[in-house]
């Protein structure tokens, strides 16, 4: 053999070794971000939401709506923000939201991470608070619309979504349609 | 001479897999740039350049009589290097993570254009195994002089 042909053979075994060596990793992480695409959809939810009782119409009020990530596979992901659309409901008003969720809106709210706040680690669950704020004393539409209550309960209805990185990469998704109204409402208590 | 035929041969095709997987990896990986920061080639340039490189040396190693082993084993690694590509970008599948790339979104499925991109593989690798038959002609081996078999 040549020194030719002992540097080509050399040059093929490290670029193989590198290339394999990458490429296995690359490959697994494209695996366990692909799983975590389809499966992160059903293991996003809004686990809680408390609404204060409201004492004066000008005071400001803060709704906190509490969102709960599982995670479960083999890689981290990213919480980048939670938003949603916050509107209380008119129980008395039967027609489909679709049709009053103009008059029963009361605002947008979200959480925003810093930095790796958001950080949800493989098989493991986070929960996050992602508060909105009605100020009555510059909102008073908001206000009237959030302090409508039947037999003493809320009706809120939410619907958002949740914009996420996958930890390691580049890739960002979103999860939409997250949609919550409980039927039961819920009781006027500080989060 | 029967056994020195067959190590010959079996260390020919050492050569021609460790083209394969040196090109396959690569190719594979510059289309995966999202998911490893550390691993952001430029897909283009590692199209051709990667199959050019092991094309050379292969061209340097497997010594013959005549040019056309050397080109039917280049050829044999460029396929070789566009299975692995399509097992790169099909792994989800494979390994049962998803039902199909189109699950994942318009952006996963354009992933399939790889397949087409990796077909640039075939000659400019063969076009690498002829100039590393001709360096051998430039740097030849006492051995490789009279262009006899062997590595």
């Amino acid at each position: 053999m040549t020194w030719a042909s002992r540097g080509a053979a050399l040059a093929l075994g490290v670029l193989a070794s590198i290339g394999t060596i990458v490429w296995a990793d690359v490959v697994d992480r494209y695996v366990d971000a692909s799983e975590l695409r389809l499966v992160l959809p059903r293991h996003v939810r809004f686990a809680d939401i408390a609404i204060p009782p409201i004492a004066s119409s000008d005071e400001n009020v803060t709704v906190g709506v509490l969102a709960e990530v599982q995670n479960p596979t083999d890689i981290g992901i990213i919480v980048l923000s939670i938003s949603y659309r916050f509107y209380m409901d008119n129980v008395s008003d039967t027609r489909p939201f679709e049709e009053k969720d103009k008059g029963i809106f009361v605002g947008l709210g979200g959480y925003f991470a810093e930095g790796s706040e958001g950080l949800v680690q493989p098989h493991s669950t986070a929960r996050f608070w992602a508060n909105i704020t009605v100020r009555g004393s510059i909102q008073p539409t908001a206000m009237e619309r959030l302090n409508t209550t039947f037999n003493g309960r809320y009706y809120p209805i939410i619907d958002g979504n949740m914009e996420y990185r996958i930890a390691g990469t580049a890739v960002s998704d979103r999860v939409a349609g997250l949609f919550v109204a409980p039927a039961e409402g819920v009781e006027p208590r500080a989060a | 001479m029967q056994r020195d035929r067959l190590g010959r041969y079996l260390l020919e095709a050492a050569c021609v897999a460790l083209a394969a997987v040196t090109m396959g990896t690569l190719i594979g990986i510059s289309h995966l740039a999202d998911y490893g920061p550390a691993a952001a080639l430029d897909v283009g340039a590692t199209t051709i350049l990667a199959p050019l490189v092991t094309g050379v040396a292969l061209g340097l190693l497997l010594t013959a009589a005549e040019p056309q082993p050397v080109i039917l084993r280049g050829f044999a690694a460029s396929l070789g290097a566009i299975v692995f590509v399509g097992v790169t970008l099909f792994a989800p599948v494979w390994a049962g993570a998803a039902p199909g790339l189109e699950s994942l979104g318009t952006r996963d499925l354009a992933r399939l254009a790889a397949l087409f991109t990796s077909l640039f593989i075939v000659p400019v690798h063969l076009m690498g195994n002829v100039i590393g038959l001709a360096l051998q002609d430039i740097w030849p081996s006492p051995s490789a002089s009279a262009r006899g078999p062997g590595l």
